[in-house]
C-alpha cells in the first residue's frame, strides 16, 4: 500500500491512463455477470476521484506544464513516454473522468447482453481520451488518438442501434485512418524540421516556435496537415459526414463521448495553432470561414432532421463551427471562451445525447414521427430536455452563455461579417431546436405511446440533475473555470502572437 | 453591504426553484401542495416589494437616488470584462416598485383562479421566473445583465404560452412567439459585443459617454441593435403579429406579460437608452413613422376582433404604439409615466377579461359608423396586415427551402465521402476514394483513345458542351431569388 502511495506520488498521470485500462480487463474476465455494472460504476467514479486531485494539485497560478513524467521509450528517434498537463488540459481531465461515469451510469439499461465487453470498451476508451489528454510526446500523442479507433469501432459494430452499424464502423475507421496520415505527416515534418536534430517532444517544440520559428513556407503546410488531421475528428465541413453516420449507427454511450469530448479542437488548440503559429494566423480567414460554414450548414441541416440523433449532431456540428471561429481571431477572449464552450459539450452536449437514449429506451425511437406529446408521461425527462437544449442555446443563468459570450466578442473583434452570419445561425438554433421540441414533446399524446411509460429512474435523474446543477453553477459564476485557466492560456496567447 | 441589493430580483428566483426541487422531489405536487406553492410564491415577491419600498423610502428621504451600484465581477477574460451591477436610479426604482406591486397581486389572483389545475406548481414556477427576470431587467446596470432578465422574460414567456401543452395551438403559438423574439434577441446581442467593441464597456453611462465619438455608421449600426431588441419585444412594427397570438396562456399570465408588463421592456430598454439615442437625431423619425405604422396596425385590427382578449391585447398595442411616438418627439418623461399608468389600467383590464361578458351592458358598442367607408381596409385589418404572411414569404420559406437544399447537398456529398451501404441487390456502391481509382483508370483510357486514336476535335467539342451546361445550371440557381440574396449577404459579410 505504502509503496503504491509512493509510486503514485510521482505518476499520478499514468496512473490515471492505466486504471481504466486495468478496470476494463478486470471487467472483461469478471466470473459473475451481475456484477459488472456496478463494478464498472466504481471504476469510473474511482478514476473522477483520481482526476480531481489530480486537478487540485495543479498550481493553476503556474502557466507551464506540471506533474511531468518522462521516461525514453525509442532512444533511435528520440521518442519518450512523456506527460503532463497544464491549465489548458487538466480541465479536461475531470470532464472525462465525469463524462465517463454519468456514460456507464446512465448505460445501466441502455445495453441489453454481454456488458462485460461493452463496459471494457468504454473503460479502454476513457483511458485513451485521459492518454489523449496528457500526452506531452507527439507520438505519443499520435498512438492514444489512433488507439481509439479500435474501441470506438467495436462498440459500434457489435452494440450499435441503427441497422447499417457495420458500415458505419468501418467508414469511421476509414475516415479516422485518413485523418491519422495527414496528422503523422505534420507531425514527422515537424520533428525533422527541428534545429537540434529529430524531436517529438511537445515543450522543446513550442520553445522552437517562440524562440526561434521555422519561416513560413514551411510552417504553412505543417498547418495545413495538422488541420486537415484534426478537422476530421472536429468535425469541420466537409470532413464531417461520418457524423450523422455514426450517432444513427452506434450506441447513445459513444455518441455523447464523441459529441461530448472535442478531440479535435483540443488537437488544433494543444497543436495545431501553437506549433505553426505565423502560419495560423496568415490563413485565420480559412479557418474563420470553415468555421462559419460549420455554424450555418449545420444549423441548416438540423433544421430539416427529425430524428433527434441526427438534429443533435448537426446542432453539434454548428456549435463547433462557432468555436473554431473563435479561435481563428487568436484572442484571449477567444481562448477562454472556445474552452468554456468545450466543457459545454460535456455538460450539456452529451446529456442531451444521454437523453436522446433514455427516451429510446422508453419508445424505441427518437425521431418526432413516432414521438409527440411526451410531456404528458415523462414530465421530468421533457423538463431537462428542454432546459439542457436552451442551455446549447446560450440562455442566461447557463454554462452555455459565458462561453458564447466570449466567444461573440472575440469573433467581433477579429471577423465581423461572420460573426454576424454566425448570429443567424443562432436564430436558425431556436428554430430547429423549439419546433422538434414542439412535435415530439408537446402537443397531443401520439396514440402509439403507453400512458405508463417511466419517467427518469433514479439513478437516471441523479446524472441529469448533477450535470444541470454544474451548467447553472459555471452559468452563474464562470469565472471559476475562466481564472483557473488564465495563466496557461495567456502563456498560449503568448506562443501564438508573441510580445 | 451593497450585495444585499441583488436580493431582490434573486428572491423570486430562488422560490421558483424552491418549487422545482419540490417538483422533481415530489412533495408538493398536486392539490396538497398548492397553499405551501402559493405562500413561497408570494412570500418570495413580498420581500422582493418591501425592499425596493425601503429604497424607494430611502430615495424620498436622501432625495438622490443611488445610481450605478456595482456588486462584484462576472466574467473577466482579455477585452471581456463585465461585472454585475445595478442602476438603483428613478427609471429603475420606479418601474420596479410597481412591477413587483403587479405581480404579487397577479399571484394572489392566480391562487384561486388555477386552483385545482395540473399545472398549478408548474405556473407559479414560470410566474416567479418571470418576475425575476423583470426585475433583473429593470434594475440591471449595463446592457449584458439586462440581455439576461431579457432572455428569460422570453423563455418565461415561452412557457406560459405553451402552458395546456396538449393544444397544438398553443405550442406552436409559443414556437413563434420564441422565435420572433429570437430575430430581437440577435439585435441585442450584436448591440452588446457592438458596444464592447466600439464604446469600450456595457453600462449604461459608457455608452452615453462614447457613442459621440462614434462615426454616424456606426453608431447607426449599433442603435438599430436595441431598436429591432425593443421592437420586437413590444411587439411593434413589423414584428406586431407574435402578440395577438400569445394568449394561449391562463389570464392572469396573459395580464402581466402581454397587457401590462413585459409588453412595455422594449419602451423601458429605449427609455433606458434615451441619453444614447438622442445623440442620433436621424433615428427620430424612424421610430415615428414605426410607432405610425403600429398604431395603424393595431387600431384596424382591433376594430374587427370578436373576443374580449383580442381587442384588449391590439388596444394594448395601440398604446404601445403611441409611447413610441412620443418617445420619438422627446417626451421621455411623459413616456415613463404612460407606461406606469398604462400598466395599472390594463392589469386590472385583462383580470377582469373573464367576468367582462357579466359587467358589459346588453347593447355592446359598434363601431363608428364612419368607418364604414373604409371597407377596402377590412379584409386587411381582419389579415392582421398580411404582416404573418409576409413573414412567411420573406423569411421562414426562403430559410427552409435553403435547408432543404443544404439537406440535398448534404446527402450528395456523404454520398461521395463514403458511398452507400450495401444495398438490397448485393451491390457495394463505392466511395470516393474507390471512385477516384476508377475514373483515374477510365480517363487515362479515354484520353489514350481520344487523342490518339480518334479525332481530336470532337473530344474538344465535348469538353465545351459540358462546360456549357454546367453554366447554365449555375445561371439556373442564381434565377432563384434566395440564392441571390445569399450571395449577396455573403458579399456584404465579406466586404464587412
Amino acid at each position: 500500500m505504502n509503496a503504491m502511495s509512493s509510486w503514485l506520488d510521482g505518476h499520478w498521470l499514468t496512473g490515471l491512463i492505466a486504471w481504466p485500462l486495468v478496470a476494463a480487463l478486470l471487467l472483461w474476465g469478471w466470473p459473475n455477470r451481475h456484477q459488472v455494472r456496478p463494478l464498472a460504476v466504481v471504476a469510473t467514479l474511482l478514476e473522477l476521484l483520481g482526476s480531481l486531485i489530480v486537478v487540485a494539485t495543479v498550481q493553476p497560478h503556474q502557466g507551464g506544464f506540471q506533474l511531468m513524467e518522462r521516461s525514453d521509450w525509442i532512444p533511435s528517434l528520440n521518442i519518450h513516454y512523456h506527460l503532463g498537463i497544464d491549465g489548458l488540459s487538466a480541465p479536461f481531465l475531470p470532464a472525462t473522468a465525469l463524462l465517463f461515469t454519468a456514460v456507464v451510469v446512465g448505460s445501466w439499461r441502455l445495453v441489453p447482453a454481454s456488458y462485460q465487453l461493452y463496459f471494457a470498451l468504454l473503460l479502454v476508451l476513457e483511458g485513451l481520451m485521459i492518454g489523449i489528454f496528457t500526452a506531452l510526446d507527439t507520438i505519443l500523442f499520435f498512438i492514444f488518438w489512433e488507439l481509439t479507433i479500435i474501441p470506438i469501432y467495436f462498440l459500434i459494430s457489435l452494440y450499435g442501434i441503427g441497422p447499417q452499424r457495420r458500415f458505419a464502423a468501418i467508414q469511421y475507421t476509414l475516415f479516422m485512418l485518413a485523418g491519422g496520415v495527414a496528422l503523422l505527416a505534420g507531425l514527422v515534418l515537424l520533428a525533422l524540421h527541428h534545429p537540434g536534430g529529430v524531436s517529438f517532444d511537445l515543450p522543446q517544440l513550442l520553445v522552437q516556435s517562440l524562440t526561434q520559428p521555422h519561416p513560413v513556407a514551411i510552417q504553412i503546410p505543417i498547418f495545413l496537415l495538422l488541420l486537415v488531421g484534426f478537422a476530421v475528428k472536429v468535425p469541420l465541413f466537409p470532413l464531417h459526414s461520418w457524423l450523422p453516420l455514426v450517432v444513427m449507427a452506434g450506441p447513445f454511450a459513444l455518441s455523447a463521448t464523441l459529441v461530448g469530448l472535442k478531440l479535435g479542437v483540443y488537437g488544433l488548440i494543444r497543436f495545431a495553432l501553437p506549433l505553426a503559429p505565423q502560419a495560423a494566423q496568415q490563413l485565420h480567414w480559412l479557418l474563420a470561414g470553415l468555421g462559419v460554414i460549420g455554424v450555418i450548414y449545420g444549423a441548416l441541416l438540423a433544421m430539416v432532421q427529425s430524428n433527434l440523433r441526427q438534429l443533435l449532431a448537426f446542432s453539434s456540428m454548428s456549435h463547433v463551427g462557432l468555436v473554431v471561429l473563435s479561435l481563428a481571431s487568436f484572442s484571449m477572449a477567444g481562448l477562454q471562451g472556445a474552452l468554456l464552450q468545450l466543457l459545454n459539450f460535456t455538460l450539456i452536449g452529451s446529456i442531451l445525447f444521454l437523453i436522446a437514449g433514455f427516451i429510446h429506451y422508453r419508445l424505441g425511437s427518437t425521431d418526432w414521427i413516432h414521438l409527440g406529446g411526451l410531456a404528458r408521461v415523462m414530465p421530468i425527462t421533457s423538463s431537462f430536455a428542454l432546459l439542457f437544449g436552451m442551455a446549447s442555446m446560450a440562455l442566461p443563468m447557463t454554462a452555455g452563455f459565458p462561453a458564447e459570450q466570449l466567444m461573440l466578442a472575440a469573433i467581433f473583434q477579429s471577423h465581423i461579417g461572420p460573426g454576424l452570419a454566425a448570429l443567424g445561425g443562432q436564430i436558425l438554433a431556436a428554430t430547429y431546436f423549439i419546433q422538434y421540441y414542439r412535435r415530439a414533446f408537446l402537443g397531443p399524446l401520439n396514440s402509439s405511446i403507453a400512458t405508463d411509460t417511466p419517467d427518469l429512474y433514479r439513478h437516471e435523474q441523479l446524472i441529469v440533475m448533477l450535470f444541470f446543477m454544474l451548467v447553472l453553477g459555471i452559468g452563474i459564476v464562470p469565472s471559476v473555470v475562466v481564472d483557473w485557466t488564465r495563466p496557461s492560456a495567456q502563456a498560449w496567447l503568448l506562443g501564438m502572437i508573441g510580445h | 453591504m451593497n450585495t444585499i441589493y441583488v436580493l431582490i430580483p434573486l428572491l423570486p428566483w430562488l422560490a421558483a426553484l424552491w418549487l422545482a426541487i419540490g417538483y422533481v422531489g415530489g412533495w408538493n405536487r398536486g392539490e396538497a401542495g398548492e397553499r405551501e406553492s402559493a405562500w413561497i410564491a408570494i412570500g418570495a415577491t413580498l420581500c422582493s416589494l418591501l425592499g425596493l419600498l425601503w429604497l424607494d423610502g430611502q430615495w424620498l428621504v436622501t432625495t438622490a437616488p443611488f445610481g450605478q451600484v456595482p456588486l462584484w465581477p462576472w466574467l473577466d477574460s482579455g477585452s471581456y470584462q463585465i461585472a454585475i451591477e445595478l442602476s438603483l436610479d428613478r427609471i429603475g426604482l420606479l418601474l420596479a416598485t410597481l412591477a413587483s406591486l403587479l405581480a404579487l397581486m397577479t399571484l394572489r389572483f392566480s391562487v384561486h383562479y388555477l386552483h385545482r389545475e395540473a399545472g398549478f406548481q408548474r405556473f407559479f414556477m414560470v410566474l416567479l421566473l418571470f418576475i425575476g427576470a423583470l426585475l433583473l431587467f429593470l434594475l440591471a446596470g449595463n446592457t449584458v445583465i439586462a440581455f439576461v432578465g431579457w432572455e428569460l422574460m422570453g423563455l418565461s414567456s415561452y412557457l406560459l404560452i405553451g402552458y395546456s401543452f396538449d393544444r397544438t395551438t398553443a405550442t406552436s403559438h409559443a414556437a413563434q412567439a420564441l422565435i420572433t423574439n429570437r430575430f430581437g434577441d440577435v439585435g441585442f446581442l450584436v448591440a452588446i459585443m457592438l458596444s464592447l467593441l466600439w464604446c469600450h464597456g456595457s453600462a449604461w453611462s459608457d455608452l452615453s459617454q462614447n457613442i459621440s465619438q462614434l462615426d454616424t455608421l456606426r453608431s447607426g449600426i449599433l442603435i438599430t441593435g436595441f431598436v429591432v431588441a425593443a421592437l420586437a419585444k413590444s411587439a411593434l412594427f413589423p414584428f406586431s403579429s407574435w402578440i395577438s397570438r400569445a394568449l394561449e396562456g391562463p389570464t392572469p399570465s396573459s395580464a402581466i406579460f402581454y397587457g401590462s408588463l413585459m409588453v412595455h421592456a422594449g419602451i423601458i430598454l429605449l427609455l433606458r437608452l434615451a441619453p444614447v439615442v438622442e445623440q442620433l437625431p436621424g433615428l427620430m423619425p424612424v421610430l415615428a413613422g414605426l410607432a405610425l405604422l403600429s398604431i395603424a396596425y393595431s387600431l384596424a385590427s382591433g376594430l374587427v376582433q370578436s373576443d374580449v382578449k383580442s381587442t384588449l391585447i391590439f388596444s394594448t398595442q395601440t398604446q404601445v404604439g403611441l409611447m413610441l411616438l412620443a418617445y420619438s418627439l422627446g417626451w421621455f418623461d411623459w413616456v415613463l409615466w404612460h407606461v406606469m399608468l398604462h400598466a395599472i389600467w390594463r392589469a386590472w383590464q385583462f383580470l377582469m377579461a373573464p367576468s367582462e361578458l357579466h359587467l358589459l351592458p346588453e347593447a355592446i358598442q359598434q363601431p363608428p359608423p364612419k368607418s364604414a367607408r373604409f371597407d377596402w381596409l377590412y379584409p386587411i385589418a381582419l389579415q392582421r396586415f398580411y404582416l404573418d404572411a409576409l413573414a412567411t414569404w420573406m423569411v421562414v420559406r426562403p430559410s427552409q427551402a435553403l435547408a432543404r437544399d443544404a439537406s440535398r447537398f448534404e446527402a450528395r456529398l456523404s454520398y461521395r465521402l463514403h458511398g452507400a451501404p450495401q444495398t438490397s441487390n448485393n451491390e457495394h456502391e463505392h466511395s470516393i476514394a474507390g471512385q477516384l481509382l476508377q475514373r483515374w483508370a477510365d480517363y487515362s483510357v479515354a484520353i489514350e483513345q481520344r487523342l490518339l486514336l480518334h479525332n481530336a476535335t470532337a473530344g474538344i467539342q465535348q469538353i465545351w458542351s459540358y462546360l456549357a451546361h454546367r453554366l447554365l445550371l449555375l445561371d439556373h440557381l442564381l434565377s432563384q431569388p434566395r440564392y441571390l440574396v445569399l450571395l449577396l449577404l455573403v458579399a456584404f459579410l465579406i466586404i464587412l
